[in-house]
């Protein structure tokens, strides 16, 4: 019953693939088409520097929506991200800056109190039981965020050592550390998803809880390990906007979990859980940099900018539904 | 394949269209040699920055200089608007006219612009220690707004009464600096400081403040508040337990106005949002010029009172 179950996952995967590698291609041609409108408007858009900016401005929100993907291919979320990034940055400060640590220890410990409160959203999930991610994940959201306001009463810290600021503001060559950082991000994130077991089970538990279970596959295990990893990569988005920025203050990440759900869903992604692929995700997030920064570029009202990126999330969404009919009528 | 491109054909319109919502002038490379000031809000979408945004226009139109306008959604966004610094720092303007949400996180994205050669206008917040190669802060002078409010307090009540101070959190520099101006102007005319308590810029926490101060002491004549929201509040705790007392505000919004007029509040040391605005642009423009220009411009106070009141609340609309 079991090999019948495994070999059923499998088949799924198959017959997915023809209709991947189709999205994936979607995906890219928008944001090519993108470029190329915002290109004929503004002819800032493609000098070196823009280009710079543009990539260096995405770094943060690509490293982030990594722990979005995952949530998220697991059926589930993690809206804490920009909560644990602020708490994660703010307790680096004050290692670092008020008490003197090394600069690499506090970064270790900065990654560590990232991923310690994305196992406690694991551990709520599995352990205590609780009913959806989308709860125990907003508990720790305002946990995080009230206790990063409440670590230096508010004040931001300033003064962080050459080494934290490397990944943020440094360019090795002419390409952004930070840029380098998210293809090593992603391309390790990619290998462990396909030629790893715990990363072919994370596919399989988004696909089908009870199936995975009964298949042999510890589940809360699989959860925990999200939830820690989607941590720890808010905890090293911090790191490199601490190094953008030259500051950690409490109000960072506010509102990062929405980005990084849009750049994802963009990254067509499905809400439900087991499909998806991590390279999309990268492009979902240049969509939004790049739609914000050409906004800028063509001096758009910000309010103007929510509005458009609210439209985008759903013409991505729709479009992956035309998709999705097409692909079972050609069936 | 029909569907896919009615979609992407919308996506292609929605960004054309943008480009008709961008206010004012459109960026382009033929612009005639005009002037090009940027300038980066905290936010664009609250009164007050509205305001700041009106007077730059105003001085835009005057000059006759192409102005970039940008702030993020909110004053917490704060990554966005160092991101619209650097996206806005690509076209090369004379100056950048710069308000920071949080001043410590601006260090990086100035140290750019001062190493292109663009000089920084900071208008209504300061820089901290870590930048200090600005070309000049615009600003309201707070001690001497606090100072100013107090004294026209004093000359309607006459000299030797009881006052209270309420002011912001502790450490916020600029409720601070304006309590200190106006308990050392009831000081030098003789008050007695009943009491000088934070009301942490909230309505509700001065309410609860002035309400504390009066069980101990219903004696008061004068009450200063660093802020309008709480000299609404500390007024409410004072009708409440009905004593008649005058209470001096500092901004100068809407309701606060309103209860002037209304005979609650006996004034408000106004800031002047619109001149903030106005002097970011035209100072840039005399920096374009290559005049120099002071490091510190007091963008000055209005006082306003009953007799005042309906004409600055006109003037908001």
């Amino acid at each position: 019953m079991m090999n019948a179950l495994l070999q059923n996952i499998r088949k799924t995967f198959k017959r997915r693939k023809k209709s991947e590698g189709r999205r994936s291609f979607g995906i890219l041609l928008s944001l090519i088409v993108l470029c190329a409108i915002i290109a004929i408007l503004s002819p800032r858009f493609l000098t070196i520097d823009n280009l710079r900016n543009v990539t260096s401005q995405a770094t943060v929100s690509a490293v982030v929506s990594i722990g979005l993907f995952l949530a998220i291919l697991t059926g589930g979320i993690d809206l804490s991200v920009g909560s644990i990034l602020a708490l994660s940055i703010m307790m680096m400060g004050i290692f670092q800056v008020n008490l003197g640590l090394d600069p690499y220890l506090s970064m270790l410990l900065c990654l560590g109190v990232g991923s310690l409160v994305g196992l406690l959203n694991g551990l709520l999930l599995t352990k205590l039981k609780l009913p959806h991610p989308f709860i125990s994940t907003m508990g720790t959201q305002k946990i995080a965020r009230g206790l990063s306001l409440a670590v230096t009463a508010a004040a931001p810290i300033s003064g962080f050592a050459v080494p934290v600021e490397f990944l943020g503001s440094r360019s090795i060559g002419p390409i952004p550390a930070s840029v380098i950082l998210v293809i090593v991000l992603y391309v390790t994130m990619y290998l462990f998803l396909t030629n790893t077991a715990t990363g072919r089970h994370i596919y399989a538990v988004g696909g089908n809880v009870e199936a995975s279970r009964l298949s042999g596959i510890n589940v809360d295990k699989v959860l925990c390990i999200v939830y820690t990893l989607s941590g720890f990569m808010a905890a090293l988005g911090g790191i490199v906007l601490v190094g953008r920025v030259n500051a950690a203050y409490p109000l960072a990440g506010q509102d990062y979990e929405t980005d990084a759900i849009a750049a994802v869903i963009i990254g067509g992604s499905s809400f439900s859980g087991g499909v998806g692929k991590i390279y999309n995700t990268v492009v979902g997030v240049l969509i939004i940099a790049v739609l914000r920064n050409g906004l800028n570029l063509l001096n758009v009202d910000s309010a103007f900018q929510t509005v458009a990126i609210g439209v985008v999330i759903i013409l991505a969404v729709y479009l992956d539904v035309i998709r999705q009919k097409k692909s079972k009528i050609s069936k | 394949m029909k569907k896919v491109s009615v979609v992407i054909l919308i996506l292609a319109l929605l960004l054309v269209s943008a480009n008709m919502f961008a206010q004012g002038s459109k960026e382009s490379s033929d612009d005639g040699g005009k002037l090009k000031v940027a300038m980066v809000l905290k936010t664009l979408s609250s009164e007050y920055w509205k305001r700041v945004v009106n007077g730059a226009v105003e001085a835009a139109e005057k000059y006759d200089v192409e102005l970039i306008k940008l702030g993020p959604p909110s004053e917490d966004a704060v990554e966005q608007q160092i991101n619209m610094v650097q996206d806005v720092l690509t076209s090369n303007p004379v100056a950048l006219v710069f308000s920071p949400s949080q001043p410590a996180t601006a260090v990086n994205v100035l140290m750019k612009a001062k190493e292109k050669g663009i000089p920084v206008i900071l208008v209504d917040t300061p820089m901290g220690n870590d930048f200090t190669d600005f070309a000049t802060f615009i600003g309201t002078e707070n001690y001497a707004a606090g100072k100013l409010g107090a004294e026209v307090m004093i000359k309607a009540l006459g000299k030797n009464k009881k006052a209270v101070v309420i002011e912001g959190a502790p450490g916020n520099p600029t409720t601070t600096q304006r309590a200190d101006g106006a308990e050392e102007a009831f000081k030098a005319a003789g008050y007695q400081i009943l009491s000088r308590q934070p009301g942490y810029s909230d309505r509700e926490r001065a309410y609860t403040t002035m309400q504390n101060i009066l069980q101990a002491n219903k004696d008061v004549d004068a009450v200063f508040c660093s802020n309008d929201e709480m000299a609404l509040g500390a007024l409410r705790a004072l009708q409440q337990a009905g004593v008649d007392a005058a209470v001096m505000g500092t901004d100068g919004n809407k309701g606060a106005l309103e209860s002037i007029i209304a005979g609650g509040l006996f004034g408000s040391a106004a800031q002047k949002p619109e001149m903030m605005g106005y002097l970011g642009v035209e100072y840039a423009v005399k920096l374009a010029r290559g005049e120099t220009i002071e490091k510190r411009i007091d963008s000055g106070v209005d006082i306003i009172t009953i007799e005042t009141a309906q004409a600055a609340l006109d003037s908001l609309k």
